[in-house]
């Protein structure tokens, strides 16, 4: 079925879609050519999915291509990736010059003249070497935190970079210092996918029978992969705090660590630290379980993402986009997304979760009243229509030129 | 006469990073001395399209960091109080801010800081303002298009007018003194005390004044 902007107007309001259409008057016709390196998996393909067809139906002749590149090739990037993120990785010249041939293959099948190119993440990086005069502005949108990355890695990626005329990022705090405008959009959730629609009880029923989780207490939710940096050990111990004084069970729901050792370790850490309690459910979910983690995040009484290090946490936006107040670790866009003490709580140690899961388990009504506020947070900022302006107002900006104010 | 249309137009923000940041107070006081006066608009006019401003108990960035990131509320107080709409000449902004943080600073018996992920990130902003095809020849015409403007319309003819204008005045109350010589209606809108307000309450606000004045 073909998802149109009308179909957000019962969501985000008439005046959000009528804003979307009066920029999009301005930038009709405009070619925007988006690549990226996978049509399937993943956040970035998941967004550019339905932004295409909305860019479009906005005015904007929006193109997405994928970049083909062997397994070698995605070995290597899967490399820059943590190398990004400031794992220490070493890089073999060969494997460089491979990624930049796959580049150079790929600059040659894809149309590269659109006005605006919009470059995603590492892969595709190196295709600026191959700008010709009919490519208009170069732009790469970095979905990583970048701030502490890999030295040598950053030497042989910043160059590349720094030719650009633009870049994006999601946080102030992922940017690296470049010789160019480094705009700032959020990345979002689409309220009609899957994960996010609105469910009839009859279903959240089904699937909570599905999972084979009593109803009789409320319970606390934690939904992420199996990592030390989203502490879900601390969570356990945060819950076995507060149930001491308001019952209640947790559900921790990771995905199946199939490739990943630490994955592994993680899950048999948080098998011990639960022990045979039978109010803890760990349930490993595969990643197609989008409707089942839809249904336990609206059936959640509270949820948590006690992370230590975030790259933005989308899956804070998902709850809360349910009406439900989160508490979150006090770090990277977690810190945006809940207003402490007005959307949610931010969160510093174990001890602070157990108190905020008390409170709000305590005091439902409080509770209700921050999920609200959490959900029309999220309907004006961590949208897909939000995203889908500020893409709008990129296209306008890098028209026009760098003025403080752009009147048409 | 013919009058001429008020044109409703929307306005987006759109952020870009600096590179910089403040976990401290003498950071800020430095940073303060040192960036561009557009991060300084953007910090103190373009507060009120941040969902945060909502909650905020004053109606800029610098005040709302040292309550919320600081945690100093004296500081918080001072730079609250404060209205860069007073004259918002770059330099005079940056004299006023400095002013206030230095003076703050030297009776400080210890430096403020921000607890880990509280820092200040210096940004500054474009705004695109894009006409939205709503026009208004008479007042029950404006009453309409202000009562259906989203936060961005609102921001733009209110807020942002301010700094754009010449006379300190809002786009709203320019057009009805100008083109319906309506003197007493646009005072009454620019008497509206808006930095202590959120955006759809200067919305109602003036919507009532028309409403009103329709009537």
């Amino acid at each position: 079925m073909t998802i149109e902007l009308q179909d957000y107007e019962p969501i985000v309001g008439p005046s959000r879609i009528g804003e979307i259409r009066a920029l999009g008057r301005h930038l009709q016709g405009v070619r925007m050519l988006h690549v990226n390196s996978t049509a399937v998996g993943g956040g970035v393909a998941e967004i550019l999915r339905r932004m295409i067809p909305l860019l479009r139906e906005a005015g904007i002749d929006a193109r997405w291509e994928v970049l083909e590149g062997d397994a070698d090739f995605y070995r290597t990037t899967k490399s820059f990736h943590n190398g990004l993120q400031g794992l220490p990785v070493r890089v073999a010249d060969a494997e460089l010059e491979h990624y930049l041939e796959v580049n150079a293959r790929n600059a040659a099948r894809l149309p590269l003249d659109a006005e605006v190119l919009l470059i995603h993440d590492p892969q595709p990086a190196a295709l600026i070497h191959h700008r010709h005069e009919r490519s208009g502005t170069w732009i790469w949108r970095c979905h990583i935190d970048a701030a502490t990355p890999s030295r040598p890695l950053w030497r042989f990626l910043g160059p590349i970079v720094a030719g650009y005329d633009a870049s994006i990022w999601s946080m102030p705090q992922f940017t690296r210092p470049l010789p160019h405008h480094q705009f700032l959009v959020h990345p979002s959730i689409d309220p009609l996918a899957e994960k996010n629609r609105d469910l009839e009880p009859e279903e959240i029923e089904a699937v909570l029978d599905r999972l084979q989780l009593p109803r009789d207490l409320p319970f606390v939710l934690q939904v992420s992969r199996f990592d030390r940096f989203k502490d879900p050990v601390g969570v356990i111990h945060a819950w076995r705090l507060a149930s001491r004084y308001v019952p209640c069970r947790l559900v921790l729901v990771g995905g199946e660590a199939t490739d990943d050792p630490e994955g592994a370790e993680v899950i048999a850490e948080v098998r011990a630290a639960a022990g045979d309690d039978p109010l803890v459910h760990v349930l490993l979910l595969p990643p197609t379980a989008d409707l089942e983690i839809n249904a336990l995040q609206r059936a959640a009484a509270v949820v948590l993402q006690k992370s230590t290090r975030e790259g933005f946490g989308l899956t804070v936006s998902e709850a809360m986009w349910k009406g439900k107040p989160v508490i979150g670790g006090a770090t990277g866009g977690i810190t945006v997304q809940i207003l402490d003490g007005i959307t949610g709580f931010l969160v510093h140690s174990v001890d602070g979760a157990a108190y905020r899961i008390r409170q709000l388990l305590s005091q439902p009504d409080r509770a209700h009243k921050m999920g609200e506020r959490a959900r029309a947070l999220v309907r004006e900022r961590f949208l897909i229509t939000r995203h889908l302006l500020d893409y709008l107002a990129l296209v306008q900006a890098v028209r026009t030129g760098s003025d403080d104010v752009i009147a048409l | 006469m013919t009058v001429h249309p008020f044109v409703l137009y929307d306005a987006h923000a759109l952020r870009m990073a600096t590179g910089r940041n403040a976990a401290n107070l003498r950071e800020l006081l430095t940073a303060l001395r040192e960036v561009d006066a557009a991060v300084l608009r953007h910090h103190l006019f373009r507060f009120p399209l941040d969902p945060a401003y909502d909650f905020s108990a004053f109606g800029h960035e610098f005040a709302y960091w040292a309550e919320a990131g600081l945690q100093d509320a004296v500081l918080a107080e001072r730079l609250g109080n404060f209205d860069p709409y007073d004259n918002p000449e770059s330099e005079a902004l940056r004299a006023a801010l400095l002013e206030i943080v230095e003076d703050h600073l030297m009776a400080s018996h210890h430096v403020p800081w921000a607890r880990p992920g509280s820092e200040l990130y210096f940004q500054r902003s474009m705004l695109v303002a894009y006409p939205t095809g709503v026009e208004a020849t008479d007042l029950p015409g404006l009453r309409d298009a202000v009562a259906q403007a989203s936060r961005g319309a609102i921001y733009y003819h209110f807020f942002e007018a301010r700094t754009r204008l010449d006379v300190r005045s809002d786009d709203f109350s320019a057009w009805i003194e100008g083109s319906l010589g309506l003197h007493d209606l646009a005072a009454a809108i620019r008497r509206i005390d808006f930095p202590a307000l959120r955006i759809e309450d200067v919305r109602d606000a003036v919507a009532q004044l028309l409403t009103e004045a329709a009537a």
